[in-house]
């Protein structure tokens, strides 16, 4: 299958039930939505179980992905996080994480594919870091607070001690500066297209 | 409902609600709003894909071995299994189509085709045997440079003799390179004749509108581990600009030189010790003097550094 599939056709073939398209959806975003969940859950296995579930989700919904709502990998993104964020909540009250975990994690790692989406990801994954680094601290601190680790505004005003005005005002700002400086690449498209 | 509330106030939730701050009463009613608010739809669907790049900034972590196989004959296999009404809540509305807590039951029978167990099951076999199912040029070179490697090695004898057999199948299809890699190894290791270039992994065009081939080559002899890499058809070259190859693992890239082009053609050798590194890229620099890459990728390839 061509690197440069459209997102929009592997989905539609996903909708037909085309195995191949699956595996190829599950290849292009294998790392990248693994990456992400664990940073959420913290744990590999639950980590596992939120990958499964986001491609139970893409395996039987592909049908109600529209490409005008948003990228394919902003798409998955999300349901990523809903998923995990909503395991995190589940499993607050026992203890997550595992402390070998990141020890295993590097033991035995499979091998890479879609190269050329890998080395452009890596190039984008630079952007974002430069955007969210130029952020101020306390910025950086609710994205973290309310995106990673799943938390609500009124959490993070407890949280911190802050007023929840102050909360709002810290998000919108980041967002907008992160919107600035990112808005090109998200016209452009990004590695995934 | 939107009578209820003021714009301004909705307005400025959008960047709260797109970000997941938003407990479920605020966001029930945001959403509510925003099906009556052009505006406010809009506002939301402009910062979705800046969104979509947070999840960017996460260390990469390596899946766990088998986690594709198990994932797929999970999906494939028994979807019926799936979904959590909860876990669609916080969902942004425009996305939230997308995550019904239940499985159309027409749907859960399809997925339980034999064929798509099949595949799984095909799948499953390829990967048990050391190799995750990609590409068919990646594998096909990586199991010349694994095959060649094996044989100089003397085939690692013993316990590893089994894992060879297993591998048979793939090796097959790679005969003909290894062929050809053994000939080249062989040449490099008679430093009169010099380092004969050939196939080993293909470099791929970046982007679409890239024209330029190439090929990298890992040679492994007794000074050591060796990159090789040729290129064709390569941009034309402005002021102090330079190609430069990078070896990657993860995020980090090490520096394995610069070139510059004769006619669109160019290539370089550098030895290296091994890293474990799975990518080789090249970059058009604004010269030669970089320690990180500034500029965009040209050509890149998988490639298998057993360090």
């Amino acid at each position: 299958m061509n690197d440069i599939t459209d997102d929009r056709e592997l989905m539609r073939r996903i909708a037909e039930k085309d195995t191949d398209a699956l595996e190829h959806v599950y290849d292009r975003y294998e790392r990248a939505v693994y990456s992400f969940a664990y940073r959420i859950v913290h744990d590999t296995m639950t980590a596992e179980e939120v990958v499964q579930e986001l491609f139970l989700r893409v395996w039987n919904n592909a049908e109600r992905y529209d490409r005008s709502q948003g990228k394919l990998s902003t798409w998955m993104f999300t349901i990523t996080r809903n998923i995990a964020v909503d395991m995190l909540r589940r499993k607050a009250s026992r203890a997550t994480t595992d402390p070998s975990g990141d020890e295993a994690l590097q033991v035995l790692p499979d091998t890479k594919t879609n190269v050329q989406e890998q080395v452009s990801l890596n190039w984008e994954r630079e952007r974002i870091r430069e955007a969210m680094m130029e952020l101020r601290e306390e910025q950086q601190q609710v994205i973290e607070s309310i995106y990673f680790q799943g938390l609500t505004q009124h959490e993070v005003s407890e949280k911190f001690s802050i007023p929840l005005g102050t909360v709002k005002s810290r998000v919108r700002l980041a967002i907008r500066q992160l919107h600035n400086k990112l808005a090109e690449a998200v016209k452009g498209g990004n590695a995934y297209e | 409902m939107s009578n209820d509330y003021k714009k301004s106030d909705m307005m400025d939730m959008v960047e709260m609600y797109v970000l997941g701050g938003l407990d479920r009463e605020e966001k029930e009613r945001f959403e509510a709003y925003m099906t009556q608010d052009d505006d406010c739809r809009t506002a939301v669907e402009e910062l979705l894909d800046i969104i979509g790049f947070l999840p960017l900034t996460s260390e990469i972590v390596e899946p766990p071995q088998g986690m594709r196989n198990r994932v797929l004959e999970r999906v494939l296999g028994s979807s019926n299994e799936a979904g959590s009404s909860s876990a669609a809540e916080g969902t942004p509305m425009a996305y939230r189509d997308a995550v019904p807590s239940t499985i159309p039951a027409a749907i859960q029978k399809e997925a339980a085709r034999p064929s798509t167990a099949a595949s799984v099951a095909q799948d499953r076999q390829r990967s048990d045997s050391g190799a995750k199912p990609k590409a068919g040029i990646f594998w096909r070179a990586t199991a010349a440079i694994t095959a060649a490697a094996a044989i100089i090695a003397g085939l690692y004898a013993g316990n590893l003799q089994g894992q060879v057999q297993d591998l048979q199948q793939q090796l097959a299809i790679a005969d003909s390179q290894k062929d050809s890699l053994q000939g080249q190894l062989a040449t490099v290791s008679m430093p009169t004749q010099g380092a004969r270039v050939d196939e080993a992994v293909k470099l791929s065009p970046a982007a679409k509108d890239i024209v330029a081939q190439g090929l990298a080559t890992i040679v492994i002899d007794d000074k050591g581990t060796h990159l090789l890499v040729q290129a064709d058809n390569l941009p034309k070259l402005q002021g102090k600009q330079a190609f430069q190859v990078w070896l990657i693992k993860g995020d980090v890239k090490q520096s394995a030189g610069t070139f510059w082009a004769s006619n669109g053609k160019g290539a370089m050798y550098y030895t290296f010790e091994p890293e474990g590194y799975d990518t080789v890229a090249i970059t058009l620099e604004p010269d030669e003097k970089g320690s990180q890459p500034r500029g965009p990728v040209i050509l890149a390839a998988s490639i298998q550094d057993q360090g």
